[in-house]
């Protein structure tokens, strides 16, 4: 477990349990990281999806899997094919880069607007 | 800087305040992006397919008044898209931050970078809080919606919805097979979001160690 009192500082903070919890609550998204753990779930699920029915397989004469191959009208080049699994996963990747990092900038955007409010009301009251 | 006198009371007031802050804005981030999917995909799909456009989006009009891939009803898709995710995003924030308990100090790290910027904390994530939201909330929509086709009395003819069998083998467009393929539902649920917060905690604890080095 990280020390949320070590690092960065030249000594420990004693923080208490109360500010810990409203700091935590308020706590910043690592935005690359965010999109890279998008990124790598999401290729994971679309590559697992197209293997799943590449497995399962079809009847003789028909194809496998023409509904999910449905998604080669966005993506270019997809098909339920092996080398059609690794093309979804890498526009999944793509996808899920873009929510993760979209998820995190308006998280983080939020929490900026509401702790600058908090404080630039602070100022205020103090100045009155 | 300590605040070890502060009443209980308080802390639970405040504790109970933010949560309902953030459930807000993960409400808000979570409508804004799958309205965005949807309004983008259909106004792609109409420019990509032209006449055919919609031949799978249509379907979403099952359960979206007003939708069709159309440019109209690609704006009632994002209306529809962002309140449906929208609650969802709301109870998934809900669940994910009353089952992770209230020991945040487990759950953040002080950016060595930026220790005095205005958010100095980091997010980290619980993988076993966030399975269970996300796989909560997925297994509750495919309930409801498989229901939603029963009572409408479509299910003989939802056959998209059926194929759902491949990955959730026993789910049928009834009830018994929802409550199979919601069983399915959680676990891959789980265990996608279990991952996620696995992998996101790694590159942030990756990221801090390379922060700190560069900090020495």
């Amino acid at each position: 477990m990280l020390d949320p009192l070590d690092g960065g500082r030249n000594r420990p903070v004693p923080l208490g349990p109360n500010t810990l919890m409203v700091m935590g609550l308020f706590a910043r998204a690592d935005v690359i990281a965010a999109a890279a753990a998008g990124a790598a779930v999401a290729a994971l699920a679309m590559f697992l999806a197209t293997v799943a029915l590449l497995i399962q397989g079809a009847p003789e004469g028909w194809p496998i899997g023409p509904n999910l191959a449905a998604f080669s009208t966005f993506w270019p080049g997809y098909s339920v094919t092996w080398p059609g699994a690794v093309i979804g996963a890498a526009y999944a990747a793509l996808v899920g880069a873009g929510l993760g990092f979209a998820t995190a900038v308006f998280w983080n955007f939020a929490h900026l607007i509401i702790v600058g409010a908090a404080v630039l009301r602070g100022e205020w009251l103090e100045a009155e | 800087m300590s605040d070890q006198r502060t009443h209980p009371s308080a802390d639970a007031a405040a504790f109970n305040r933010i949560v309902w802050f953030n459930t807000v804005i993960l409400a808000l981030t979570f409508g804004t992006a799958c309205g965005a999917l949807i309004l983008v995909a259909t106004y792609l799909s109409i420019a990509l397919t032209g006449a055919e456009a919609g031949m799978y989006l249509n379907l979403l009009g099952v359960f979206f008044p007003g939708y069709s891939a159309t440019p109209l009803g690609a704006w009632a898709g994002f209306f529809w898209g962002f309140m449906f995710a929208g609650l969802s995003g709301g109870l998934v924030y809900q669940i994910y931050s009353r089952s992770a308990g209230r020991d945040w100090a487990k759950s953040v790290t002080i950016d060595a970078a930026a220790p005095h910027a205005p958010l100095p904390l980091t997010l980290l994530l619980s993988g076993r809080a966030l399975g269970l939201a996300i796989g909560a909330i997925l297994a509750i929509q495919l309930v409801v919606s498989t229901a939603w086709l029963v009572l409408r009395g479509t299910a003989d003819e939802s056959v998209h919805a059926a194929l759902l069998s491949h990955y959730l083998p026993g789910y049928s467009v009834s009830l018994p097979g929802a409550l199979i393929g919601g069983i399915w539902l959680f676990a891959y649920g789980f265990a996608f979001s279990f991952l996620f917060a696995n992998v996101y905690n790694f590159l942030v604890k990756q990221r801090q160690a390379g922060s700190r080095a560069d900090a020495r």
